[in-house]
């Protein structure tokens, strides 16, 4: 007997027990549905989170101070050491945020959000935009501590609605501050969400603070080739003022971009092992009832073996009524984890679609299982002697 | 008396089937001789337990003697393997079994195709061939239908064009008409003694000496050994039938 008629006699066996079928592949069709929705989606949310780094700018350097310094670290120190390297750093700036920020408008309205103290150029450093008819901060509101503020397009949503922000003000932590610009929306104008802030001077930020402290500095190099060069200037910049590596922490934006590539990666492998762990019980299934559907055929097996049917011909049979029954499952799965990968993502508002490994990956694996875990029963079939299958009921 | 410049289809010699379970040894077939010419119509009689279906399946190829030497048609089957006997049931031997043995979700004309298919056989001149076997029975208008949906005596009728299908040295029955009624029987029977005219070589196990007496030789056996072995009309005369 040759393969395609042990295919077509497997397909038949298939079909004429429909129920059983498609109860043994829908082990298979869940698992290879869930394998691709997983890791799509995976892949969908770690290109999301990816991208949000990526809009901070690659080539900055980004020096945190830890409170616990015993000393401050202030604006012109920083600013000397950007000066002496100006070959590799082409901007420099900083964070201070407000701490326990309240914002008012018309004393009604009170929302927290980001309050966060910063220099002129800070708008080039981290990619914001103006939108029209406004303003970004300048050198003089810095040194003139002037009130005015840069708002978030998702604070402009919720405190101005369908009024223009410009001109109009606000109150932070009771301080009257004039809106002059509102920020082109970044990301996704959410809560707590990159837009959902507010810019003032820093030196304003350390009057509300009521202390010098500045937690953080940017300096943002030319190219990403010397990366290693300006996170060891600004290290060694710190450890000549504070003495100690424990009171700061220097990262370059790639070192974090890598890190969270890194822990995505860690979490997507988590996720891929629980989604195999599915194939391999869906694998474990299908042995089961073919082990049950041997069983249920042993006269079958006995008539064929009577006509003249070898081992191997039984053994075909039933591995490859398995592995059908298992890609068949699989391609039905693939579909179903192609819409849920579709579906969830509109949901989540994440822009994903089922990715071509996790199709491969999960396809392979269910045709291997299949013919894997049929193998067994297969072999159980083609040994089992004609007279004593003929004999059963 | 028999035709002896023939080769003989079927040569038993000296065959023992021996069961030892525990201390219990059983010899379900005792130094069994027998020989059995093509064109022959032979019923091997004998009680329950006497060692029929013993015989059956060393003759069938379905089982291999625990001693003595097999010769079918020429080959040694005594000693032969699984696949091996696969083949030769396949190429040589056309089963007709008491419970019929159909696939019961199969149609009757794919039935009739198994031998053929394992013989690797092509798909239309398989078709072809089980379409033939069924008309010889009378059933090509049923060819489609599912053997649920015939009478007990017609799945028989369609086992037999399936034992025939394979063109096979010769037709085994195993109690064919155990599982019918007296009319169907004879109608069985019928079809037997018509295949067996037209050639065909036929060994039929029964415990039932007027079906025995169908055939036109008979050998009895008890407790493995063979008692009598002649034609039909000297077994009737032995017997008081
Ligand atoms: N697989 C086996 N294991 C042990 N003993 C067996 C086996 N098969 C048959 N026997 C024994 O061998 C003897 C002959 O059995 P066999 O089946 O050949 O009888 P039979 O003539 O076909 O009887 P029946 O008419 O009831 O079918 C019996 O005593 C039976 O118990
Ligand atoms: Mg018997």
């Amino acid at each position: 007997m040759n393969f395609v008629q042990s295919l077509r006699l497997a397909l038949s066996s298939i079909v004429e027990n429909k129920m059983r079928s498609f109860l043994t592949m829908l082990g298979m069709l869940i698992g290879v549905a869930s394998v691709i929705a997983l890791v799509s989606l995976m892949t969908a949310m770690s290109d999301y989170i990816l991208d949000l780094y990526r809009q901070q700018g690659a080539n900055n350097v980004t020096a945190t101070v830890r409170p616990t310094a015993p000393n401050i670290v202030d604006f012109e120190y920083m600013k000397k050491v950007y000066d002496d390297h100006s070959d590799v750093f082409y901007q420099m700036g900083l964070r201070v945020p407000v701490s326990n920020a309240i914002v008012k408008k018309d004393n009604q309205t009170s929302v927290s959000t980001y309050v966060v103290g910063v220099t002129e150029n800070h708008n080039s450093i981290d990619n914001w935009h103006i939108k029209e008819g406004g303003r970004y901060l300048e050198y003089s509101d810095i040194s003139n501590r002037s009130n005015v503020c840069i708002i978030g397009s998702y604070i402009e949503k919720t405190l101005f609605e369908n009024q223009n922000p410009i001109g109009k003000t606000i109150k932070i932590n009771n301080e009257v501050y004039t809106v002059v610009g509102v920020l082109r929306q970044k990301v996704d104008s959410v809560e707590y969400g990159a837009d959902d802030n507010i810019q003032i001077p820093y030196t304003n930020a350390m009057k509300l603070n009521k202390s010098k402290f500045i937690p953080i500095f940017l300096f943002a190099f030319h190219n990403n080739r010397v990366s290693e060069e300006a996170k060891n200037i600004v290290t060694d910049a710190l450890y000549a003022f504070l003495k100690d590596e424990d009171h700061f922490i220097v990262r370059t934006m790639k070192e974090i971009l890598d890190m969270a590539e890194d822990q995505l990666g860690m979490l997507s492998n988590v996720l891929l092992g629980i989604a195999s762990i599915a194939l391999f019980v869906a694998g474990i299934g299908i042995m089961n009832i073919m082990l049950v559907s041997v069983t249920e055929r042993t006269r079958e097996i006995g008539i064929r073996k009577s006509l003249g049917a070898k081992r191997a011909d039984i053994m075909w049979q039933f591995i490859l009524e398995a592995g059908l029954i298992s890609s068949l499952g699989g391609l039905v799965g693939i579909i179903l984890g192609a819409v849920l990968t579709i579906v969830i993502g509109r949901i989540v508002q994440l822009h994903a679609f089922p990715t071509l490994t996790s199709i491969i990956i999960s396809f392979g694996i269910s045709v291997g299982t299949g013919i894997l875990f049929g193998f067994l029963p297969a072999n159980q079939a083609s040994k089992m002697n004609p007279i004593d299958a003929l004999k059963s009921d | 008396m028999r035709n002896s410049q023939r080769t003989p289809l079927i040569q038993l010699i000296n065959i023992s089937k021996i069961y030892t379970m525990g201390d219990l040894v059983v010899k379900a077939n005792d130094n069994l001789n027998l020989t059995i010419y093509s064109g022959e119509f032979v019923a091997i009689l004998g009680k329950s337990g006497s060692g029929k279906s013993t015989v059956m399946n060393i003759i069938g190829a379905l089982d291999i003697p625990t001693s003595g030497q097999y010769i079918l048609n020429g080959h040694d089957v005594s000693k032969m393997k699984d696949d091996e006997l696969a083949g030769i049931r396949n190429k040589m031997i056309g089963f007709i079994f008491q419970q019929y043995n159909l696939l019961p979700k199969q149609s009757l004309v794919e039935n009739v195709e198994l031998p053929l298919m394992y013989a690797g056989v092509k798909k239309s001149e398989r078709r072809e061939r089980a379409l033939a076997a069924l008309e010889k029975v009378g059933l090509l208008d049923k060819h489609k239908n599912k053997p649920k949906q015939l009478s007990g005596g017609q799945q028989q009728r369609v086992s037999i064009a399936r034992a025939l299908a394979g063109d096979p040295s010769l037709i085994l029955a195993d109690e064919p008409t155990g599982a019918l009624d007296s009319k169907t029987t004879r109608e069985v029977l019928g079809f037997l003694q018509q295949i067996h005219q037209e050639g065909s070589t036929i060994v039929m196990i029964t415990h039932d000496n007027s079906v025995a007496v169908e055939a036109e030789r008979i050998v009895r056996i008890q407790d493995g050994k063979i008692i009598f072995d002649g034609n039909t009309e000297k077994y009737k005369v032995e017997y008081n039938l």
